[in-house]
């Protein structure tokens, strides 16, 4: 179920709220397990077919969890561990590694069209963080409720934030609406759905349309003008921004309105003035998993300059892979692990970089490696790059009025979790955001609707 | 998340939670008066002219694409005669048959549209008839040779708005076009002399291909010449002979069975440059010749039923004079299809 949707605005979440809030009123024992439901159900409506991998996956996890606990067996955790990236690998990679191992000559392997559950990453993601602090006695047992509930809760099941165990568990315990603040809270995730509505249908979706056309000629080998090109790089740059950052604006909304608070995922990330400074601000969530579970595990910077550049580089090309299956993803990540390897060389070495030469420098290496994340191949990205520096096709007219929007929008301002904390509850704040929901809700009834990017990772 | 929680303070935290309370419910009142009171309001303005209401009513709608104009045009009582179908039978002048049929021809194609949208249309036209259908004129593409009953369309299209059923119509009514749409609907009818849509739907689209240089430009004019189906393999028999299925056909079956047998069916199947046409022994030919049949025979049943067909290598179609690109064709070959459809009329008085 899309968060875009009506049957999610108009049906699923009234009716979730009504029945959450009677739960917790007259039979708060049930509140758990009904957001469970409700969460599986949600999960289940895109394609009940896939609703049972993610309850398999949820019962196989927490049966390993247990026999840990009872047994403590530690060869259990890590071969869950594999077992998770083995289930990720047949869904998401099998294409990909077979393609990998057809170059080799002489090695001839079958491809398997399966459809990927949606997800997949984000919940494979959660066991992971929790299994790895279960095992390094960080994390208590939890019941299966509880553990389903932290896997599979609905605002960030499909598409994030990844939420440690550590943030949202404590919070299932609470009565959501027997909190002083409750009010509040509910009035401000009220908000951010709105915003995050708002960014995707009038920002994103729209900046979609600049640089989705340019994208598919290129891949299908047209020639690409200066102008085109530049729109399409821009325009992708702020269209992702939007889109995921409304997605999670969203997730963040509907965790308040069932008395959960998520954990922040974006902090204006293009004002960042390093690329460091970008990944602390960006996809905050999986920065966070990245280098608590993946860099720090390969050493860090606890063993030398030459391990914390190689950690680094790794890091961020599995933190490509991450995001798709293809070859342009390892790449993207690639390229951003090296640029944190010159980032941490040139901080080591005591220089110094005026912040908006920072700011330039990690924009342009963004918008110019984005191009590589969005192309799905080689050929169709470097036509944009060809284009893009004057090697294209005649013509240097583009589209810009969307991008220069999104441009301030990304740029100047708060954040939407910083600007709804920040607002009083006034009738004309209240009388502006609900003008704003009419028109996002018209909007939506339109033919065009994109799926969220996040949505395929 | 910030929360005060000192006793010393329930006062105000109990006045702020009535505040925050009673903003959660302002906004979401408003915000359901909102898409409610719009779509009230769209209701009974009636932004297409759907006939839906009459209280802001005036014939015919402000200039803006078929897809949305053909809702009026398909309910004015002026016309006994349409035609339906895409771009491949847009150039059909229904002035010009007029003069030929003496019938009243209104032109309902809708570019880049399938057999859905057609039988849609023709659903829509007929239903709004009191007096006799002189004539359907329908445009059997390669769109209807489709083997999905579901006729699967390419690009939106509102079937909300042709809709029998009024919640459908409603819940259509829900999205952004509408909200640019009122204000526009209401300057046209409280406008003293506002711009009209053409009532008979006619659209001359040449003089937009000749701007695009698709007469002149030697690379556009060297596309026409590659053969589409160059490197299909042929057969000496249909391989799928007997296995093919053509929904439409039953679909257009029920239709010439539903007409009154004073209404002329006319079918016809657009003309094709040469080189789009299926080489014989090809997979498409047999494709296309099974649908062919299938068509004929599903019209076969009403008395007055005719297949006008252009989709064969005949002197026209070899002649890139006449064509913009392998599937417009330019006037000489409308007029020729148009002089064929008064023929067929003729010959079923």
């Amino acid at each position: 179920m899309l968060f875009n949707s009506f049957v999610f605005l108009f049906a699923f979440l009234p009716v979730a709220l009504l029945v959450h809030w009677l739960v917790d009123r007259f039979r708060p024992e049930w509140r758990l397990p009904v957001l469970l439901l409700l969460s599986l159900f949600f999960y289940g409506y895109w394609d009940w077919r896939f609703a049972p991998l993610l309850i398999v996956s949820i019962l196989v996890n927490w049966l390993i969890a247990r026999a840990f606990i009872r047994s403590g067996r530690d060869t259990l955790i890590p071969l869950a561990i594999a077992g998770n990236l083995v289930v990720l690998a047949i869904f998401k990679y099998f294409n990909f590694f077979a393609d990998l191992a057809n170059m080799i000559p002489g090695v001839s392997t079958p491809h398997y069209d399966i459809a990927l559950p949606l997800g997949i990453s984000f919940f494979t993601f959660h066991h992971i963080m929790y299994l790895t602090d279960l095992k390094a006695g960080r994390a208590p047992r939890f019941d299966l409720v509880r553990y389903g509930l932290y896997i599979a809760f609905f605002p960030q099941v499909l598409a994030g934030p990844l939420v440690r165990w550590s943030e949202i568990m404590h919070q299932f315990e609470e009565r959501p609406y027997a909190r002083p603040d409750a009010a509040e809270r509910f009035a401000r995730g009220l908000m951010l759905l709105v915003i995050g509505l708002a960014k995707k249908v009038f920002l994103g979706d729209q900046l979609a349309e600049y640089a989705n056309p340019v994208y598919q000629a290129a891949t299908a080998g047209h020639a690409i003008s200066m102008g085109e090109a530049w729109q399409a790089a821009l325009g992708f740059t702020f269209q992702v921004y939007f889109d995921f950052s409304g997605y999670t604006d969203m997730a963040l909304g509907l965790g308040l309105l069932f008395g959960i608070v998520l954990p922040q995922n974006f902090d204006s990330p293009y004002r960042a003035v390093s690329l460091q400074d970008f990944w602390r601000r960006w996809h905050m969530t999986l920065s966070r998993f990245l280098r608590d579970y993946l860099y720090i595990a390969m050493g860090g910077s606890r063993k030398g300059l030459a391990v914390q550049i190689g950690a680094l580089t790794a890091t961020m090309t599995l933190g490509g892979l991450w995001h798709g299956a293809g070859l342009t993803y390892v790449v993207w990540g690639f390229l951003h692990g090296v640029g944190l390897a010159a980032n941490t060389l040139w901080r080591k070495a005591g220089y110094s970089m005026p912040k908006i030469l920072g700011w330039f420098c990690m924009f342009s290496f963004f918008v110019l490696t984005i191009i590589v994340f969005r192309a799905q191949s080689f050929e169709a990205a470097w036509r944009i790059y060809q284009a893009m520096f004057g090697f294209g096709a005649e013509g240097a007219a583009m589209k810009w009025r969307a991008i220069a929007v999104g441009a301030a929008f990304a740029l100047i301002g708060p954040t939407a979790w910083t600007l709804v904390h920040k607002l009083p509850p006034r009738r004309w704040i209240a009388l502006a955001f609900a003008l704003l929901f009419v028109i996002v809700l018209f909007k939506i009834g339109d033919d065009v609707n994109y799926e969220f990017i996040y949505f395929q990772f | 998340m910030n929360s005060s929680t000192s006793s010393s303070e329930a006062p105000a935290e109990a006045s702020g939670a009535a505040a925050w309370r009673r903003f959660s419910l302002f906004l979401v009142g408003v915000t359901l008066a909102g898409v409610l009171g719009i779509l009230a309001a769209a209701y009974i303005i009636d932004p297409y002219d759907t006939g839906r209401s009459g209280l802001f009513e005036r014939p015919g709608v402000r200039p803006q694409g078929p897809r949305t104009a053909n809702a009026s045009r398909g309910r004015d009582p002026a016309f006994d005669a349409a035609i339906f179908g895409n771009s491949q039978i847009q150039l059909l002048s229904p002035e010009r048959l007029n003069k030929r049929t003496g019938f009243n021809f209104l032109q309902l194609a809708v570019p880049a549209t399938g057999p859905k949208e057609h039988f849609t249309l023709v659903e829509w036209f007929l239903r709004h008839r009191k007096g006799p259908v002189k004539a359907l004129v329908l445009d059997a593409d390669e769109t209807w040779c489709t083997s999905d009953p579901a006729m699967p369309n390419f690009r939106p299209f509102p079937f909300w708005l042709y809709s029998d059923s009024p919640l459908e119509y409603a819940k259509g009514l829900m999205r952004y076009d509408i909200l640019e749409e009122l204000p526009r609907r209401l300057g046209y009818v409280f406008g003293k002399n506002p711009e009209r849509a053409r009532p008979d739907g006619y659209w001359d689209y040449e003089p937009n291909y000749l701007n695009l240089g698709y007469d002149t430009r030697p690379e556009v004019r060297a596309r026409l010449e590659k053969p589409y189906y160059a490197s299909e393999p042929t057969f000496e028999r249909d391989p799928k002979e007997g296995q093919r299925r053509f929904p439409v056909a039953d679909r257009l079956k029920a239709l010439a069975d539903s007409l009154p047998p004073e209404t002329a069916l006319i079918l016809v199947h657009p003309a094709r440059y040469k080189s789009y046409l299926p080489p014989p022994g090809t997979e498409e030919d047999y494709q296309d010749r099974a649908c062919k049949a299938a068509m004929k025979a599903a019209v076969a049943g009403h008395p007055r039923s005719a297949v006008v067909d252009w989709r064969i290598d005949r002197p026209e179609n070899r002649n890139p004079d006449y064509f913009f690109d392998l599937s417009h064709y330019r006037q000489p070959i409308a007029m020729a299809i148009e002089n064929d459809i008064a023929k067929a009329l003729e010959r079923l008085r």
